[in-house]
């Protein structure tokens, strides 16, 4: 079983997840997945709570390893991670500017508009505040593969469609892979190459307008989908 | 007040004393340069919230006492070995249903109990308890002295070797995994390190105190600080300050060792709240 985009050659593709399981407590968070990550591509996985969004995410990034089946890498991947929102501990003193010294990059461009940030605590910072900054920082890091788990929680409305433009530029300019869990179907849907509808196993997978009209996307998100044409800044 | 007003007038004269005194002038150093090493190490502590670490290896390490008793190697030295030991078996110990810290709070009790009833029981005359959990000055030796210094400034180089990914640890342990730090190898490193730096300084802090000796100049450097480095230095020099100032009050009040330099701790602690952020 294979979902989404034609077969491509290896060297196109950053993860193959074969016959993937991941159980948790003798619990199935995920039941054998068969998946295939295209380079350059912006995949967005969706899904309700619990569906195994962020475990997915974790067993790309190696943070957590299957029960059962192979997850295999393209040699020499870069990659960049914006975790899903945490709070940084009160007792750990760290300037936005000390935080981005951690790479040994160069702070050339600053497309989120953190400068007036800088000499601000990390602890101090607001959610949205520390989302501009860790997305910030796995840009300096020119990533092959960026992956962001809900990067938008707890940004208004005009800012995670800001974010989006801005993620969606520095996709295009750096030809990156892109793969992203989120919530904000109206705002991803559009520009992903590919949608993931995740239930503990895949409902569907494929392209965004394909996705909106199959039956397990319906039943899952039905009455999810609205649009919003205001903002409340 | 006029205590304290008292104190200090003497204070200047004591050191001067002191100061020809080879004894105590060698202690002295020694306690002001492992108060020193509580800097790095106290903020590890507090950063990867280890206190609970702290406190069973120290509990324990009266269990080396008793094998100390029937080995000719020096005690220092067995309780390098077995606190890394120790550290190294929990590091990697997992049950299930049972979150690591309260593990660790069952096992530190249960090893202090141990100790004592071992030692106790062994009629072991050379040991006494005062020593072992509050400290002993007079308990020092020559060796211990080589032991202390040779010893810290191993894991002073062994901290500054794995600041960087300490630091990207602490921020956020899957992001620093994600960029290649190796962290359940790290975090081994810190609990080694960890009793490392028990064990060398047990004999100035006493088992009880030492965790102690180690959170308390770190926390009090939290609030002045704005960049980890800033921290670690703050509460190096605060460690040392009340390490000397412990000394001074031990060997010539005849306070115990130990709670003396917490005392000295606290007191900069209460300072540092007075400061408004």
């Amino acid at each position: 079983m294979s979902f989404g985009a034609s077969r491509v050659q290896t060297e196109t593709i950053d993860f193959s997840l074969k016959n993937v399981s991941y159980q948790k407590f003798g619990k199935t968070i995920l039941d054998n997945l068969n998946l295939d990550f295209n380079s350059r591509e912006i995949v967005t996985i969706i899904g309700p709570n619990g569906a195994g969004k962020s475990t997915l995410v974790k067993l790309l990034l190696g943070i957590k390893q299957p029960t059962s089946g192979v997850i295999e890498r393209r040699a020499h991947l870069k990659l960049g991670y914006v975790p899903q929102k945490f709070v940084v501990d009160q007792s750990f003193p760290m300037t936005v500017e000390r935080f981005l010294k951690t790479l040994s990059k160069p702070f050339v461009q600053d497309i989120f508009n953190i400068e007036p940030l800088m000499k601000s605590q990390i602890f101090s910072l607001s959610g949205g505040e520390l989302q501009r900054v860790l997305m910030t920082r796995a840009f300096l890091q020119e990533p092959d593969v960026l992956v962001l788990d809900e990067p938008t929680q707890g940004v208004d409305i005009m800012g995670q469609k800001i974010l989006y433009e801005k993620l969606i530029s520095f996709q295009e300019t750096s030809k990156c892979s892109v793969i992203l869990v989120s919530h904000d179907l109206h705002l991803v849907f559009a520009k992903s190459h590919r949608v993931i509808c995740l239930n503990g196993h895949i409902c569907c997978a494929g392209h965004p307008d394909d996705v909106q009209h199959h039956d397990s996307y319906l039943d899952l998100f039905g009455s999810y989908t609205h649009h919003h044409d205001h903002s409340h800044v | 007040m006029i205590p304290i007003l008292i104190f200090l007038a003497l204070t200047p004269t004591i050191t001067t004393i002191a100061m020809f005194d080879p004894f105590f002038l060698k202690i002295f150093f020694v306690a002001i340069f492992l108060g020193f090493l509580a800097g790095p190490f106290g903020t590890v502590v507090v950063w990867q919230r280890m206190a609970l670490m702290g406190d069973m290896l120290s509990h324990s390490a009266i269990l080396a006492l008793v094998l100390a008793h029937f080995s000719s190697l020096p005690l220092l030295v067995i309780y390098l070995i077995f606190s890394s030991i120790l550290g190294l078996i929990f590091h990697y110990l997992r049950f299930q249903k049972y979150h690591p810290e309260q593990l660790m709070m069952v096992l530190s009790y249960a090893a202090l109990s141990i100790g004592i009833i071992c030692v106790s029981k062994l009629q072991l005359q050379t040991i006494k308890f005062n020593q072992i959990l509050f400290g002993d000055l007079l308990s020092i030796s020559g060796e211990d002295i080589f032991w202390m210094i040779g010893g810290g400034i191993f894991l002073l180089a062994n901290f500054i070797a794995i600041w960087k990914p300490l630091l990207l640890m602490t921020f956020h342990e899957e992001l620093a995994r994600v960029e290649g730090v190796p962290v359940g190898f790290l975090k081994g490193i810190l609990t080694v390190l960890l009793g490392g730096v028990i064990a060398l300084s047990i004999k100035i802090a006493g088992a009880l105190l030492i965790v102690g000796l180690l959170i308390v100049p770190s926390l009090s450097a939290v609030r002045l600080s704005r960049t980890p480095e800033g921290m670690v230095i703050r509460s190096s020099i605060f460690g040392a300050i009340s390490a000397a100032g412990g000394c001074i009050c031990s060997f010539y009040f005849d306070w115990p060792i130990g709670p003396a330099i917490i005392c000295v701790s606290f007191g900069i602690f209460c300072l540092t709240l007075l400061r408004k952020n």
